[in-house]
């Protein structure tokens, strides 16, 4: 499908398995500024958490969003599907520019696309019983009559292995362990038959073993039912055994795009070599080393960096250039993009 | 001998469900300048045990015993006022989960760290700013940070603010409870730095419990593994991450999903038992793989000298 085809989507890299032709969501240079007042009765200023990020999501094709809280991950996955809106840019859902659309106009996007939040604890009614959390999305969507939402409510519950379902129908969000919880809010996601779910650090809040086991269903749901993800994660381990391609966020821009086991086994940013220097494997030989740590903190988004935004952190950044010019993205090795002058 | 050393401790709570067995027998040594990890998911008793070490006890306590002894002196002898004044901060000080949260919003950071001086060592108001000055900069903090509101710090300064606080009475023994697990990836690192660095300067010793196998890796000389209120393995760093003896350990591992490494994290089925009724026998047996008989009727003792494990598995001839 041919995107409604005004401005060229430029260096969009192309879409990882199946996507390219076909891509379920497109972001052209998206922009998301909120205006804050840093003090009471102080002139509102400008936060650009999203600047400028361009990228393509295939069909049945994940992508994790990587990076540390601040970066505008979370506001970059909201806003790909309207639930924020974005100041400049455009998105293509499945072809079609919802970038203006009326919220009244978008009800087919809210049955497409879907959230996994954070939280299990905080995201699910108190109030409602596992079966209603699973229906009212049908009801809310005029889907089905009774009979044929139970059935899909049973369906949903087998498939994310609430199994038998029975029990858990009546069951209260506070009965069920975080694990289970998770579950409820995956099912929940997926009783509509989403196009692109939107998982924001769905397995943060839940322990080492449960962790993996959402992470298994997540994948099998993606494989069975064809689901694009975008996953927003300060985890680059789990992006590595979940995601396709890997896009790396630094201070409201990509860093580096480019598939999973390019980015990990050569990465080419300095911000992205720093970030896996931080992240430990267990290894008793690491109580030996010394991190390469990165000094400072990510920069303030109301008046970020000139040039490359990581250029102060930065261990090899150039002056002259780094702190003068925004690097653009460039393919340096096949599907393999990084936002660095120094980089090669 | 060690500076720490922690025998059949045990502290189980009272609740309408019945008694919760948090702390259940756990027995381990801590080595002068050295450190150890305690891993565990959570509610295997992690946060309990530096409770029942630090004698911090809810109203709730239905049993509460063992040996603690701090360089040979058994602390569970102190009475309430004597273990007070003697050991809180100035033998055995803490970093609580989340402390970093719990600074008081109104109060200078620089007075909030020499408090502890103040009141335990009766130190007068300006050698204990000085001091704490002093402790704050030993933890990485520019000296102007000692004016400053919490409000004014960063996440990660915040929690070099309590580990200073934790470090001002220089105590011989630190508990750290998830001292970063409310932060960024870089400045964890950076938090991790600094304790290997205090361990290496000033030999500190400490005790660090997270849930993260990875995390505990970067600290830990030793490593206690918990599952449901038992120390289920105890062994040395070198062993323990290599060559795991205990199931549990063994899949809490293959569990971690790699950054360097294309293995697939492998999920650990079931969940961790209800500490009210702890299964029979070994309490890991209902999700082990490895389970036979013995396992599901009989408690297995430790078995292994330097890393040991409750495990039949491992028991002389089977």
């Amino acid at each position: 499908m041919q995107a409604t085809g005004q401005t060229p989507i430029e260096p969009v890299p192309e879409a990882g398995p199946g996507g390219s032709e076909n891509p379920i969501l497109v972001l052209d240079h998206l922009q998301t500024h909120f205006r804050v007042r840093t003090k009471l009765f102080s002139p509102t200023v400008g936060v650009r958490a999203v600047d400028d990020v361009s990228m393509v999501l295939g069909k049945a094709e994940t992508i994790a969003v990587v990076g540390e809280s601040g970066c505008g991950k979370t506001t970059l996955g909201r806003t790909s599907i309207r639930l924020i809106q974005p100041t400049g840019g455009r998105i293509l859902f499945d072809g079609q520019d919802i970038t203006n659309e009326k919220m009244k106009n978008l009800m087919w996007l809210r049955r497409k696309s879907q959230i996994v939040p954070q939280d299990p604890y905080a995201s699910v009614n108190p109030a409602f019983t596992v079966f209603k959390i699973l229906e009212e999305p049908l009801i809310v969507h005029h889907i089905g009559d009774a009979a044929e939402r139970s059935e899909r409510v049973r369906k949903a519950l087998t498939s994310v292995k609430l199994i038998p379902p029975e029990i858990f129908e009546p069951k209260f969000a506070h009965m069920l362990s975080g694990g289970q919880r998770q579950r409820v809010a995956v099912a929940r996601a997926m009783i509509l038959s989403p196009e692109l779910i939107v998982a924001d650090e769905p397995v943060s809040m839940l322990d080492a073993s449960v962790r993996v086991s959402i992470l298994e269903l997540l994948r099998n749901i993606q494989e069975q039912e064809r689901v694009a993800f975008l996953y927003i994660t300060h985890d680059l381990a789990t992006a590595r055994h979940f995601a396709n391609r890997v896009c790396v966020m630094y201070a409201g821009k990509i860093a580096e795009l480019g598939p999973v086991a390019g980015v990990l086994n050569e990465p080419l940013h300095p911000y992205t070599q720093a970030l896996m220097a931080a992240i430990p494997d267990p290894d008793p030989a690491n109580r030996l080393r010394k991190i390469a740590a990165l000094p400072g903190e990510p920069p303030n988004l109301v008046d970020p960096p000139s040039g490359c935004r990581f250029h102060p952190r930065c261990p090899i950044a150039r002056a002259g250039l780094c702190d003068v010019e925004v690097p653009a993205l460039r393919e340096l090795r096949p599907q393999h993009f990084v936002a660095c002058h120094l980089a090669t | 001998m060690p500076i720490l050393s922690v025998r059949d401790l045990f502290l189980h709570y009272r609740t309408r469900k019945g008694v919760v067995r948090a702390v259940d027998g756990v027995s381990f040594n801590l080595e002068h300048g050295q450190s150890i990890a305690l891993v565990g998911e959570s509610g295997s008793g992690k946060t309990s045990t530096a409770s029942a070490i630090l004698r911090m006890l809810p109203r709730n306590v239905a049993k509460y015993e063992g040996v603690v002894e701090v360089d040979g002196k058994n602390l569970m002898e102190l009475e309430n006022e004597e273990f007070r004044t003697q050991v809180r901060w100035r033998l055995i000080s803490m970093v609580f989960q989340g402390a970093m949260n719990a600074l008081s919003p109104m109060i200078r950071v620089g007075y909030q760290v020499a408090e502890p001086l103040m009141i335990h060592m009766d130190a007068a108001k300006d050698e204990a700013l000085a001091k704490a000055e002093a402790a704050m900069e030993s933890v990485g903090l520019p000296r102007y940070t000692v004016n400053r509101f919490p409000h004014e710090l960063s996440g990660g300064m915040k929690q070099r603010v309590v580990i200073a606080m934790a470090l001002v009475m220089r105590p011989s023994i630190v508990i750290l409870d998830e001292p970063t697990s409310a932060l960024d990836v870089m400045t964890q690192a950076n938090i991790m730095n600094l304790l290997k660095q205090l361990k290496e300067d000033e030999g500190l010793s400490y005790i660090f419990i997270t849930h993260d196998l990875g995390l505990s890796s970067e600290l830990a000389d030793w490593v206690g593994i918990m599952y449901a209120g038992q120390l289920v393995e105890f062994g040395p760093a070198d062993i323990v991450f290599p060559k795991p003896s205990h199931p549990y350990t063994q899949k809490l591992l293959s569990s971690v999903p790699r950054l360097r490494s294309d293995t697939r994290p492998d999920s650990i089925p079931g969940t961790p038992p209800d500490l009210t009724a702890p299964p029979k026998g070994c309490r890991f047996h209902p999700r082990c793989p490895f389970v036979f008989d013995r396992c599901t009727t009989e408690e297995p003792p430790y078995f292994g000298v330097n890393d040991r494990s409750m495990c039949w598995l491992l028991a002389p001839g089977a």
